[in-house]
């Protein structure tokens, strides 16, 4: 099956920003280029220290680069079919002095307005220095420069899942909501009127027009008539809260699950994974319909235990992702968000973009963990999936990089790391990004410890 | 001043050149070898004369190459009506085409009326050209609605884009219209400046407050920029701005008149495509437009280059030679893209040439035509062609290319020139294709005519396509040729008149003089002008009884008095009801 856009206008599954995507289609078809598309799929809980404590040990050896298509560890489930679309990165640290648990939030809060999103943190030394642009807005330049704008479909699953499926509650530690605010979206009595409101008016003065003029006429003013209804029809979409407002969100996505082929691990909480989808089918079609080209998704929410709550007595998630010593209950639950994102790849696989091609051709997933405030994991051993799209040529590897006292968890991580040459932070693989989008971006971050993009993957 | 490059140019862009068939008489193929004509009146609603002229197109060609077995089906309608029209059709009509209609614009005269409207807009709007080919020409129904969903779609497209720009530059005081205590009467200001151009008239007060109350609510969560931008964009979907009307008045004296403000817009979208100016409708309105204002005005539409535009590309659709390139296949060893093109130029260049210089329409089909682009050139030889009918544009478009196309010819002369409308071929008829290739056109046609099915009709088209047997596709004389002595080449016409075909310039000569080339000429621009007839088979006033026209006419007096013969209600402001 694909799912092209008309499908999906018509099946009221998505977004319409017809004047975006209007637009979106004139620089395109300008260019001749296919777009860029970046989503990032944020695992807030933490996703383990490394790729080799996720219950895969073997498969990845010091600094050696293995093509691990056939080699998945059991908890990729169906992201395996995705193999020779991914790159793995593990080894990576985060660049935070003040790494430990709890301190990185209370900077977060006590400098907030000075942040993007929690993302960034790591745009401080923790001493109140900054190393000048935000990810955020770096990317946001970019894309202003390039015509479009950007906003994103960033949600809280835990909002929609349980707080009467608000989808509109802002989301308080999104960092994709950052990235859509710092893009400068307008304010609703900025946008046009919508082509419904004009084409339900050119209706009315239709029937006015058809009383004046002689019956003989009819038949061929009626073709006019019947035409504008049918314009008019298909612009009665869902008020779009999406390209030019805070959210790329659309009140009435439709669930496609039912033709997802990989069931994998949905059954460890169904209604969760559905609530997951959702969201995934609203990012994705707001992408392929609208103008945005980075979304963002956030997936086992919080330090509260809550992530799949109906787990160990309702402590959720958040004890298993401590649990290093017990890798099989923690690959339970990676298991589960892996095949969430493959649900969302598969969606990708399946949608048109606007140049025709799928959009998992054009868009690439970055799978990783909230790496900006060093709680929730090792921050020496900070794991990161690439999927799909055409930011990087390479696919089909892990990249290893060197990592800090491997092996030690939580608490004792080494923090800001070193700067030995072959170690390498987050940093440098969201300066990859960068560069991967042709922006003109030479360091990120502490340039005492930016290297420049990671080797092997640009 | 457009050069003539510059209107060639134009119209290689915009035009999409098809064959098309102005309808005249309708001949039913029956199984007799008398075939009969009869004239058949069709009713609105049904199938555009671009709709049948394409599937009885297609019809032939499957008839040509059908292998199929004759099934000795005949049409049903044999009668010979020798008249032009019936007096019971012309009464028909009549009826049909009096009262008043409304008139889609075509997307050429959608973008010069946005084009006045904000300058540049013609370019934003270039594509409703393609979208809309026709609202004039055979080649379209265009008197008929046919607004189809992308074209709804594709004029919304365009109203964005010209009401953001309208809106960029909307004076403060517009802006200021919708602050403090808002009334109508900043609005009607501004309004009225759109509509005076977009709708060619001022709004109506019941239009000014239908108009004022959509704004006022949307000021009240919109900018006033925003606000100005939705009105223009819904004055350009409105019908006011899609449709032009043609209303008539039934005066004192009992005679149908049209209004003067809608027979200046009849006028000058039609002549020149585009609106008349605002001096004229001003007169119009004023009640102060004579007679003789008008046809002034019209006498200065026909001489303008936006009228030798569209005179060229009527005689590309009445011909179809645009499409020439497209049928070099048949000759590859004559021509290339290039050099078909450059005949299809040099063709628009002698239709131009003839029509601004006011030079008589007899020598489009048999005068030695006066060439600029060199052709001979092109086509290593000096060959000076008699008329259109011998060009290599028209010889290309229907050249013999050894197969149907000597029957296409005949059906392109007989249903352009003559005006005689051939019916489809019934189904199931013998193949013209798959006859030997060893014989000769003459030989296959007198065997393919064999079957009385075929009989009826080709005896109407098919001495029309032998007659160019002995010129190539470039208008050249073949050596040796010689039309055997057994071939019987005429024309029969219902009009008494008929032509000897042996030799084809005399021919040309005869045809050229002719009262059914005139006429029918006349016709012909009375459809692609004035959409008069469209639906094929309602002739129009002046046809019946064919108009005579004068030796040495040429197309722009021609034109003014297609433009001008139909009374106008110059002296009084309009009375009566509108119909």
């Amino acid at each position: 099956m694909s799912i092209s856009r008309r499908n999906l206008i018509t099946g009221g599954a998505g977004a319409l920003a017809l004047a975006a995507y209007a637009r979106s289609l004139q620089v395109f078809a300008a260019t001749g280029k296919s777009p860029q598309r970046l989503i990032v799929y944020l695992q807030a809980n933490g996703i383990g220290g490394s790729l080799d404590v996720w219950g895969a040990p073997g498969i990845l050896k010091g600094n050696t680069v293995i093509n691990s298509a056939t080699k998945f560890p059991v908890w990729m489930g169906d992201l395996s079919q995705f193999g020779s679309r991914m790159i793995a990165l593990n080894g990576l640290h985060c660049i935070l002095e003040d790494r430990l648990h709890g301190s990185g939030r209370a900077l977060l809060t006590s400098r907030k307005s000075e942040f993007s999103g929690e993302s960034t943190t790591e745009m401080s030394d923790g001493a109140g220095k900054f190393f000048g642009p935000t990810f955020d807005s770096l990317i946001n330049k970019n894309f202003s420069q390039n015509g479009l704008y950007y906003c994103t479909s960033g949600f809280e699953t835990e909002t929609l899942f349980s707080s009467g499926a608000d989808q509109s509650v802002p989301l308080a530690n999104n960092p994709m909501r950052a990235l859509a605010k710092s893009m400068g979206t307008q304010p609703a009595t900025q946008t046009d009127v919508s082509a419904t409101q004009i084409l339900a008016f050119a209706q009315e003065r239709a029937k006015l027009y058809r009383q004046k003029i002689p019956s003989s006429e009819y038949t061929k003013f009626d073709e006019y008539v019947d035409s504008l209804a049918q314009v008019a029809k298909s612009a009665q979409q869902p008020e779009p809260i999406g390209a030019t407002s805070d959210y790329c969100l659309v009140s009435n996505a439709q669930a496609a699950s039912a033709d997802f082929p990989g069931k994998g691990s949905i059954n460890l909480d169904p209604a969760r994974a559905a609530a997951i989808h959702k969201l995934m089918e609203v990012m994705v079609f707001n992408m392929a319909c609208g103008n945005n080209l980075v979304g963002g998704l956030q997936v086992g929410r919080g330090p509260d235990g809550q992530s799949l709550a109906n787990v160990r007595n309702g402590e959720g998630t958040h004890f298993f992702f401590h649990d290093y010593a017990n890798p099989a209950a923690m690959g339970q639950f990676q298991l589960f968000y892996a095949d969430r994102l493959a649900y969302l790849l598969w969606l990708l696989s399946k949608t048109k973009d606007i140049d025709d091609k799928m959009m998992i051709e054009n868009t690439t997933v970055l799978w990783m963990s909230d790496s900006g405030g060093a709680h929730h994991m090792g921050a020496s051993q900070i794991p990161a999936l690439l999927i799909g799209g055409n930011l990087f040529k390479e696919k089909g590897k892990v990249l290893q990089f060197k990592e800090l006292n491997p092996g030690i968890g939580y608490g004792n991580e080494e923090g800001r790391g070193t700067n030995a040459s072959e170690c390498r932070g987050i940093a440098d693989l969201y300066l990859s990004i960068f560069q991967g989008f042709g922006m003109n971006v030479s360091s990120f971050g502490d340039p005492a410890y930016s290297k420049g993009p990671l080797p092997g993957l640009v | 001043m457009q050069t003539f490059h510059q209107i060639v140019t134009f119209l290689r862009k915009h035009s999409r050149i098809v064959a098309s068939v102005p309808l005249m008489i309708v001949l039913s193929c029956g199984e007799s070898k008398t075939a009969k004509l009869n004239l058949n009146l069709d009713t609105r609603g049904q199938k555009s004369v671009r709709d049948r002229t394409d599937s009885a197109s297609t019809a032939i060609e499957t008839h040509m190459n059908s292998v199929a077995i004759q099934n000795g089906s005949s049409g049903k309608k044999t009668e010979i009506k020798d008249q032009f029209p019936s007096p019971e059709l012309a009464k028909q009509c009549d009826a049909s085409r009096m009262g008043s209609r409304i008139v889609r614009l075509s997307g050429i005269q959608m973008a010069n009326t946005l084009e006045n409207f904000i300058s540049g807009a013609k370019n934003d709007a270039q594509n409703l050209d393609s979208v809309y080919p026709y609202s004039s020409g055979f080649s379209t129904n265009a008197s008929f609605g046919d607004l189809s969903v992308p074209r709804i779609e594709a004029l919304q497209r365009v109203s964005e884009i010209v009401a953001e720009n309208y809106s960029k530059g909307i004076s403060a005081e517009a802006l200021n219209c919708f602050a403090g205590n808002v009334t109508d009467v900043c609005f009607k200001k501004f309004f009225n400046n759109v509509t005076t151009t977009l709708w060619r008239r001022p709004s109506e007060a019941a239009e000014l407050k239908y108009y004022f109350d959509f704004a006022l609510n949307l000021s009240k969560s919109n900018t006033a920029t925003k606000v100005w931008k939705a009105v223009v964009q819904s004055a350009i979907l409105d019908p006011l701005f899609i449709f032009r009307m043609e209303r008539r008045n039934i005066g004192a004296d009992g005679i149908e008149k049209l209004l003067p403000e809608d027979a200046l817009q009849m006028l000058a979208y039609s002549v020149s495509d585009a609106p008349p100016s605002e001096k004229m409708l001003a007169m119009a309105r004023a009640g102060t437009l004579t007679e003789q204002n008008f046809k002034g005005y019209a006498v200065q539409l026909a001489s303008s280059p936006a009228s030798s535009q569209k005179m060229v590309r009527f005689f590309r659709e009445l011909l179809g030679y645009g499409a020439a390139s497209k049928h070099i296949s048949v000759a590859p060893n004559l021509f290339s893209p290039a050099s078909t093109d450059t005949a299809v130029l040099n063709a628009d260049e002698l239709i131009e040439s003839n029509y601004r210089n006011k030079n008589s329409m007899s020598e489009l089909i048999d005068g030695v035509l006066p060439t600029t682009t060199p052709l001979p050139n092109v086509f290593g030889m000096s060959v000076q062609y008699k008329g259109l009918l011998l060009h290599p544009a028209f010889l290309t478009r229907w050249g013999d290319g050894g197969n149907v196309r000597v029957i296409h010819r005949g059906l392109a002369v007989r249903r352009q020139i003559l005006c005689t409308e051939i019916a489809p071929p019934p189904k199931g008829i013998p193949s013209f294709a798959a006859l030997s290739p060893t014989l000769n056109n003459f030989e296959r046609l007198a065997e393919h005519t064999k079957s009385p099915s075929c009989a009826g009709c080709h005896t109407y088209i098919d001495s029309l396509g032998l007659a160019f047997e002995g010129y190539d596709e470039v208008g050249r004389a073949k050596v040796g040729f010689k039309i055997p002595d057994n071939a019987k080449l005429s024309v029969a016409f219902p009009q008494k008149e008929s032509f000897e075909l042996k030799d084809v310039k005399s021919f040309l000569t005869d045809l050229a003089q002719s009262q059914v080339y005139k006429a029918c000429m006349t016709r012909n621009l009375e459809q692609y002008y004035r959409l008069l007839g469209v639906g094929g088979q309602c002739f129009s006033e002046p046809v019946q009884p064919m108009a005579p026209v004068a030796a040495g006419t040429n197309l722009q007096d021609l034109l003014i008095e297609i433009f001008t013969r139909e009374k106008v209600a110059f002296d009084s402001k309009p009375q009566g009801s509108v119909q």
